[in-house]
């Protein structure tokens, strides 16, 4: 039996398999000391974001109160009355905040994985707005548009509704998951009206009068040298990233610049960036740009914070936001935001744990019905091994990729598991039948992965179209469905028909 | 070896059973369709309803909430608690319903949370235009999906019928779960979608693996090809069966119950469809080709 057991540690498969799991374990990173809180939300512009608190900080006490659970943070603040200093230890600063009708930021507990868990999962923000505007129609094509922004922000599990109250008044409801940042408010509320102007002309606006925005690290982000230094007891930093303009833009741009003077190397006016009519940056525009059918533009902003860290931070995320704008344009009409609230979970708190274990115990009656019907532990228990590996692999990978973890992924992980369960079966009926027939293991095998990979290009067929076309929930469905039978048929699976000759040849 | 000679004997008359089962399913489809306007009942995730939100800060068991208004008011109501950004306290609840009793909802859920005063309630019709658009989107990739498969199997068997025999049978398959479903009284949900497209993943399986030995292990007779087709494709059927059995006995979401129960039901429809339905196809041509 040792024997048998190095053969197949050692055997190349196998050990594809192993290092993927191990992967996979250093994606999850599971950090099963975690506790305490940490900070998931800072209200912009409270007392708790000036005196620099930020997310991820954790959180030690409040008052001299040691912090360790949810029920010590609710119950230590229903004590503070309104204009009473806080004291606020944190991992890495000690601050004194004021209590102004809330504390200004919320905690959670600290993540015990990298795995991240949908909004069905672990609730997230709801975002009511009122739009200004009563044609369903044009609120739909607001819905459209703020789920592009976010999208191209890189927010992808969120959900957005329209509905009326009994005056007839519209609201568009967004929830978004997790720890989602202030910005990402911003994104929803923000009209988003974007203008480079020259004077009063404007030279180009968001969305339709761009080609392209880069967001490489080539041609945006913050310059090494230069990018952030120390004004006064702060921090700022500059980001920059290029954006390329219509044709009918930069032919705006030559007429107005060629009618400017030259001062000093730069023309007599600058490029002023207005966003939601308010003037947020000023460029100047260097000699050489005179009357210029230029298309590209470097656009750049600031940036600033307690430390360097927060201010890079601070800019990173400006230059997102700004580059999401830009791409996506302004919503027709001004919103405005009528509630911001936390929404718990739909499903629980402790849906994902106790599915994931109803998965496992699925796959080990899988092995006990194997059991049953080949009479062999050395069938069943390699069957058992090859589905609780897909399992960890998809989760590695969902780890890996950022991925969301929802209801619909877990079914997608349900999905995978059985389609590979089900060529497993198939493995094995063909490696049985080969023996009988005294057919080659290759040519059993052959047969098998043939049979195989008609399963997975179908599979693929189907869920491509719905990946593409299907909306929220059966993205991440088909992603994790995806994801989890290519991984059975490229890792898991040749490792089972290993296991499988192994040991079937022992008996032979 | 009684089984075997009875089916032997009766294969062809067989095939009355997913016609008829198909025929049946359809009436039941149509007949939803044309009393509700959908062929089968949509959940709140698929239709839109009605959105309460309640100022409270009373902690409630959002669960046992949920089933017990669930219950009285006979409607499926989804809670959510919702809690301020500033201090993390509960500042109230969201109900969300599909059912038509305002006033019942708002006096339950308002005794619920112990705010009874409408002036801290406010309700709101959530339009059905966003859900109505996902689910037009859903079918039209379901119906791709489905294209793009047939096109696979076409490709994969290079031959007409069996490619067909495999699609029809995936096809029905879906129809014929929706009737059951239908009868039992279970709505579709969002995630009830992704059950049905993992059935047919399932069901082009087995179909894949009862084609592939019918056409390709040429050197058993026809009929001791289909058999060994049937030994595999039930361990697979008879493997998932128990596994989701399992699933539905040990998981406590309901949702995860129910995908496991549309699961169930459909992978049973699909061992009279793959191996009486696509077997007797199959049969047929490959007799008539000799």
């Amino acid at each position: 039996m040792k024997k048998e057991l190095m053969k197949i540690l050692l055997s190349g498969r196998v050990l594809i398999l192993i290092s993927v799991l191990i992967m996979s374990l250093l994606a999850i990173a599971p950090n099963l000391n975690a506790e305490g809180l940490e900070i998931n939300r800072v209200e912009i512009d409270s007392s708790a974001s000036v005196n620099g608190l930020e997310v991820d900080m954790i959180l030690y006490s409040l008052n001299g109160v040691v912090i360790t659970e949810l029920d010590d943070f609710r119950k230590e603040i229903n004590t503070f009355r309104n204009g009473e200093i806080i004291e606020v230890v944190t991992d890495s600063r000690r601050s004194s905040i004021v209590y102004d009708n809330g504390i200004g930021f919320s905690v959670g507990e600290i993540p015990t994985s990298n795995l991240k868990k949908g909004i069905d999962l672990v609730g997230g923000v709801r975002v009511v707005l009122k739009p200004d505007t009563t044609d369903e129609s044009q609120i739909l094509d607001m819905i459209d548009l703020i789920e592009q922004r976010l999208n191209v922000f890189g927010v992808a599990d969120l959900s957005i509704r329209n509905s009326k109250d009994l005056e007839g008044t519209n609201y568009i409801i967004t929830e978004i998951a997790g720890a989602s940042k202030e910005e990402v408010l911003d994104l929803v509320s923000k009209q988003g009206k974007f203008e480079a102007k020259i004077g009063q002309d404007v030279v180009f606006t968001g969305g339709k009068d761009i080609r392209s925005v880069c967001r490489s690290g080539e041609c945006s982000g913050i310059p090494l040298q230069q990018g952030c230094g120390p004004t006064g007891d702060e921090w700022s930093c500059q980001y920059f990233f290029r954006v390329d303009i219509s044709r009918e833009s930069a032919e705006r741009h030559a007429t107005l610049t060629s009618e400017l003077d030259v001062v000093n190397g730069y023309l007599s006016e600058k490029l002023d960036l207005y966003l939601d009519d308010e003037l947020v940056n000023s460029l100047f525009i260097s000699e050489g740009l005179q009357g210029d059918v230029s298309t590209s533009f470097t656009i750049q902003g600031p940036g600033s914070g307690l430390t360097e860290e927060a201010a890079l931070r601070d800019a990173l995320d400006s230059m997102k936001k700004m580059q999401t704008l830009l791409i996506t344009g302004s919503l027709p009409f001004s919103v405005e935001v009528e509630r911001v609230d936390v929404i718990s979970a739909t499903l629980g708190d402790n849906f994902f744990t106790s599915s994931l274990l109803a998965i496992v115990l699925a796959i080990f009656a899988v092995g006990g019905v194997i059991f049953v019907r080949y009479r062999k532990a050395s069938i069943s228990i390699p069957i058992i091994i090859t589905g609780l590996s897909e399992v960890f692999i998809i989760l590695g990978f969902a780890a890996m990729i950022r991925h969301n973890i929802d209801l619909a992924s877990i079914a997608g992980i349900l999905a995978a598991v059985g389609t590979g369960v089900d060529d497993q079966i198939v493995i094995t009926d063909e490696v049985l039948y080969g023996r009988k027939s005294d057919e080659k293991w290759m040519k059993r095998m052959k047969n098998a992965f043939l049979i195989i990979f008609a399963a997975y290009i179908t599979m693929l067929a189907a869920m491509i179209p719905l990946f593409s076309l299907g909306a929220g929930v059966l993205k991440g469905f088909a992603l994790t469905t995806i994801v989890g039978v290519t991984i059975g048929v490229f890792i898991t699976r040749p490792a089972y028909a290993k296991m499988l000759e192994v040991l079937m040849e022992k008996e032979e | 070896m009684g089984l075997k000679s009875s089916y032997e004997r009766n294969w062809k008359r067989l095939m009355i059973l997913p016609v008829g089962f198909l025929i049946f399913a359809l009436i039941i489809l149509g007949n939803n369709y044309a009393a509700t306007g959908d062929f089968i009942e949509k959940d709140i995730s698929l239709k839109g309803g009605f959105l309460l939100t309640i100022e409270s800060s009373t902690p409630i068991d959002i669960s046992s909430a949920e089933e017990e208004l669930g219950n009285s008011l006979n409607e499926q109501v989804k809670i959510r608690e919702l809690s301020s950004i500033g201090s993390g306290g509960i500042v109230g609840y969201s109900f969300e319903y599909a059912g038509e009793s305002i006033d019942e909802l708002m006096d339950e859920a308002g005794t619920l949370v112990e705010t009874t005063n409408r002036d801290r309630m406010s309700i709101e019709e959530i339009s059905s235009a966003i859900s109505e658009r996902f689910w037009n989107g859903t079918i039209r990739a379901i119906l791709v999906a489905i294209g793009a498969m047939s096109v696979v199997m076409f490709l994969y068997f290079r031959k007409v019928v069996p490619a067909l025999g495999i699609i029809v049978s995936g096809v029905s398959n879906i129809v014929g779960t929706f009737a059951v479903m239908s009868l039992m009284g279970i709505s579709i949900s969002a995630s009830g979608i992704a059950a049905i497209l993992m059935l047919l993943g399932y069901s082009i399986d087995s179909n894949i693996v009862l084609t592939a030995r019918a056409l390709k292990r040429k050197e058993l007779a026809l009929n001791e090809r289909i058999y060994s087709a049937i030994k595999t494709g039930l361990t697979m059927s008879i493997t998932s069966i128990v596994a989701l059995f399992v699933l539905y006995l040990a998981s406590t979401a309901a949702i995860l119950k129910t995908i496991s129960l549309i699961l169930i039901i459909g992978l049973l429809l699909d061992l009279m469809y793959t191996w009486i339905q696509n077997a007797g196809i199959l049969r047929m041509y490959l007799e008539r080709k000799g």
